[in-house]
């Protein structure tokens, strides 16, 4: 067993090794090794000897202050265009306090932080801009539109791929408990997938990546990307007693046209978000 | 000192025209009422070759041809075709002056002054500088006389000339030759006062030539002293000072509906036809357009307002007039529309350089559009950009125009994850003990509080009975998995969840 870890290879351990990974020289042995030497959950610190799909999602819910807040030079893909390209409709869902607001927040940030314009439509008014502007989200960027249900946000949306070049539209379909009386007309909508197919193929059509925030999985196979995060767990400090972050996990889902990627762990503490390949 | 003047000898006439084109070569009078008793202030040139006068009355004129046109003269109308000529002159030199209502005989007149001093720099001579201002006032539907002459009594009393002899729309006087020009012109295109104009009777001065053949002093001594502007003006030694810098970028704009309606797509038309005018005239003096108000006259006498803010670049009257149609369907009006008035502060054309290394962004037009229809489907109040108050309070915010880039705080260093903020916030009981909260019960968390951080105090605006707030702040963490910010207010003594992190 190699006290150190051999050079030229990914500081990771995977539960699944996958075809990708083989394609990229790694063996199934080798990778045996890496997961014998203890080095579980460890930070990427080589992350671009990964190959190219895995090193974006970490790259990307990577901490902000790093390399990945840089605007893309010209002609090439910025983070957030590699994670959420236009034309495509992506999901990020999970149950209240795992992070699905963090990480949503975080893809804002990035893409803000090329001067693109984006959207932002919710039906439960919960977009606080302290927080978001904390995250380093350039609010003079955001166009934040509060629809009072979720057929009236779906509607928006269209009205926001009609705009064209409208880099991304985030819509938060996240209901709150205070709009008990909307919720079931909300749900009835949610649960049509006539509604997710036309907004794929509407989205297709358009010039905007659509990113939807939700509960649980409401998009289902429609979505190109999905993000579902669970396992949730708060970071308390000591002494004295303090929230600091949360902790999770990511299982990263993707349409049968896009090659698949491994389930990631993620971490935020004190404002710096960590990510690690399972 | 050169002085270009601009007359249109029927205001009312020239102001009908301009709202009505379909008007134009039809056989129609303006009345300043409804009475039949009233007299006619204008008359267009069909009519007047039917034998109609200014002199009868609007009954007189109905007997003399039966199918007549009537339409009644707007005050709005008018004053917008008088502020439409000032527009011609700004666009060509800033020192133009709109003349003060003449009276008698000239009362229906509207006329502007303008500095065309240093103007030859630009255009040939000053033939085609006048040239110029008059297709320009053709343009904006207000076609005018335009002379150039040394003063602006001169250049008016030479206007009028050309009004009625129409030998021709345009006249420009060799400067030092004003005199000559007035050689033969009759007193009564002065507007004089009675009392100066009964002495120049008497006296037997008709023509300005009659007062250069005797002396300034021996004419002074006869006319009075009220008479010496004229004496100059005879003698061409007039001293005048030009016009003064105009700054005046009000715009306004108004159509009377002949029906009352409240069809959108009869209104959209009428919007379109006021949104041409005001266009042309903004373009006239390369502004663009500021917050547009429209107020639509309701049969009930009552006005209702709109505004709307658009992008400097929307000059199509298809976007806004459907802009402004977007604000009616949002709060729409249940009377029946009269007549509209836009009205809007012209703002100077955006200096922008577009360039390889910006990102590309919606058209603003669509951009514009887009705003609207979204502030039509979920209200205005709940469309713009997010940004940040100063002040203590973690629930305050404010939200701005998009686009304004408003935002100028610098965001604090916030170093906990993302929250969802809750508004109104969640009431809860809480059960308190040993200075945390340890069991909560809520719509959103309930059970016991596994670990708690707190509290964090925040107080503040103590001086005031509506704004003043005081909270104990906690970081809390239930057995079902929620993480979320609870608050105690002091004022009301309740407990509050106000936040969740995510």
């Amino acid at each position: 067993m190699p006290s150190t870890p051999p050079k030229n290879r990914a500081l990771c351990t995977t539960t699944s090794p996958n075809r990708q990974l083989a394609r990229n020289k790694v063996t199934k042995a080798e990778l045996l090794d890496i997961a014998l030497s203890g080095l579980r959950s460890h930070e990427i610190k080589k992350a671009h000897e990964l190959p190219p799909n895995i090193q974006s999602a970490i790259d990307f819910f990577g901490d902000a202050s790093s390399a990945s807040t840089r605007s893309a030079p010209n002609g090439t893909k910025s983070e957030f265009e590699r994670q959420f390209p236009r034309k495509t409709l992506s999901e990020i869902s999970g149950s209240a306090s795992t992070g699905r607001t963090s990480l949503a927040l975080k893809a804002l940030a990035r893409a803000t932080s090329n001067n693109e314009w984006a959207a932002w439509v919710e039906i439960s008014d919960a977009f606080d801009p302290r927080s978001a502007a904390a995250n380093g989200i350039d609010l003079n960027q955001i166009l934040w539109t509060r629809a009072p249900d979720c057929k009236r946000a779906l509607i928006a949306a269209e009205y926001l791929l009609d705009a064209d070049n409208l880099r991304s539209i985030f819509i938060d379909l996240v209901s709150q408990a205070s709009r008990s009386k909307h919720r079931k007309n909300d749900l009835a909508i949610m649960n049509n997938p006539s509604i997710w197919s036309r907004l794929r193929i509407r989205t297709t059509q358009s010039n905007s990546a659509v990113i939807i925030l939700s509960e649980g999985r409401i998009v289902g196979s429609f979505a190109d990307f999905v993000f579902h995060l669970t396992d949730s767990q708060p970071i308390f400090e000591e002494d004295p007693v303090s929230f600091i972050g949360l902790r999770g996990k990511i299982s990263h889902y993707r349409h049968k046209l896009h090659p698949g990627q491994p389930n990631l762990s993620w971490e935020s503490r004190n404002g710096k978000t960590k990510t690690y390949i399972d | 000192m050169r002085i270009a003047c601009l007359l249109i000898p029927q205001l009312p006439l020239a102001a009908t025209v301009r709202n009505h084109p379909g008007l134009e070569r039809k056989e129609f009078v303006v009345i300043s009422s409804n009475s039949f008793q009233e007299e006619i202030i204008a008359i267009s040139p069909r009519a007047y070759n039917l034998g109609v006068r200014s002199s009868h009355t609007l009954e007189q004129a109905l007997f003399l041809y039966p199918s007549l046109l009537v339409h009644k003269a707007y005050e709005e109308e008018l004053r917008s075709a008088k502020r439409t000529l000032l527009d011609v002159a700004l666009g060509f030199s800033p020192h133009s002056e709109l003349t003060p209502p003449s009276s008698n005989y000239f009362a229906s007149e509207a006329s502007v002054f303008m500095d065309v001093s240093n103007c030859q720099n630009f255009f040939k001579n000053e033939i085609c500088l006048a040239n110029a201002i008059r297709e320009k006032s053709q343009e904006l539907r207000v076609p005018s006389f335009v002379t150039i002459a040394g003063s602006r009594s001169s250049s008016l009393i030479l206007a009028r000339e050309l009004a009625q002899t129409q030998s021709s729309t345009t006249r420009v006087i060799n400067p030092g030759h004003d005199a000559n020009a007035l050689k033969y012109i009759p007193f009564e295109l002065a507007d004089l006062n009675h009392e100066l104009a009964d002495r120049l009777t008497l006296f037997g001065f008709q023509v300005f030539n009659d007062l250069r053949k005797v002396s300034k002093s021996l004419a002074l001594r006869r006319l009075g002293k009220s008479s010496q502007a004229l004496i100059d003006l005879s003698h061409g030694s007039t001293k005048e000072v030009k016009p003064a810098i105009s700054k005046d970028s009000y715009f306004e704009e108004s159509q009377d509906l002949y029906l009352p309606t409240n069809l959108l797509e009869t209104i959209e038309l009428y919007l379109i036809n006021i949104l041409n005018r005001l266009i042309k005239r903004l373009t006239s003096r390369r502004l663009v357009f500021g917050d547009i108000n429209t107020e639509f006259s309701l049969d009930s006498k009552d006005i209702c307002t709109r505004q709307i803010r658009v992008s400097r670049e929307i000059i199509s009257p298809d976007v806004l007039s459907r802009l402004i149609l977007l604000s009616l369907e949002t709060e729409p009006i249940n009377d029946l529309v009269s007549s509209i008035k836009i009205t809007t502060n012209g703002r100077s054309v955006r200096n922008f350089q577009t360039d390889l290394f910006r990102t590309s962004a919606p058209a603003p037009q669509i951009l514009t559009t887009t705003i609207h229809k979204l502030k039509s489907l979920c209200g205005p109040e709940n469309v713009g950009s997010p940004s940040l108050i100063d002040t203590h309070r973690t629930d305050l915010y404010d939200l701005q125009a998009f686009g304004d880039r408003s935002n100028i705080l610098p965001p604090e260093s916030y170093t906990l994850p993302a929250v969802r903020a809750l508004r109104p916030p969640l009431p809860a009981q809480v059960n308190y003990s040993g200075g945390s909260p340890t069991q909560i019960r809520s719509a959103l968390a309930n059970g016991r509080i596994l670990r708690c951080a707190g509290p964090w105090r925040i107080t503040g605006t103590w001086w005031s009975q509506k704004e003043k707030f005081a909270f104990d702040y906690f970081d809390a963490w239930t057995e079902d998995s929620c993480v979320f910010r609870l608050r105690i207010n002091f004022y009301t003594k309740s407990w509050e969840i106000d936040a969740i992190y995510d």
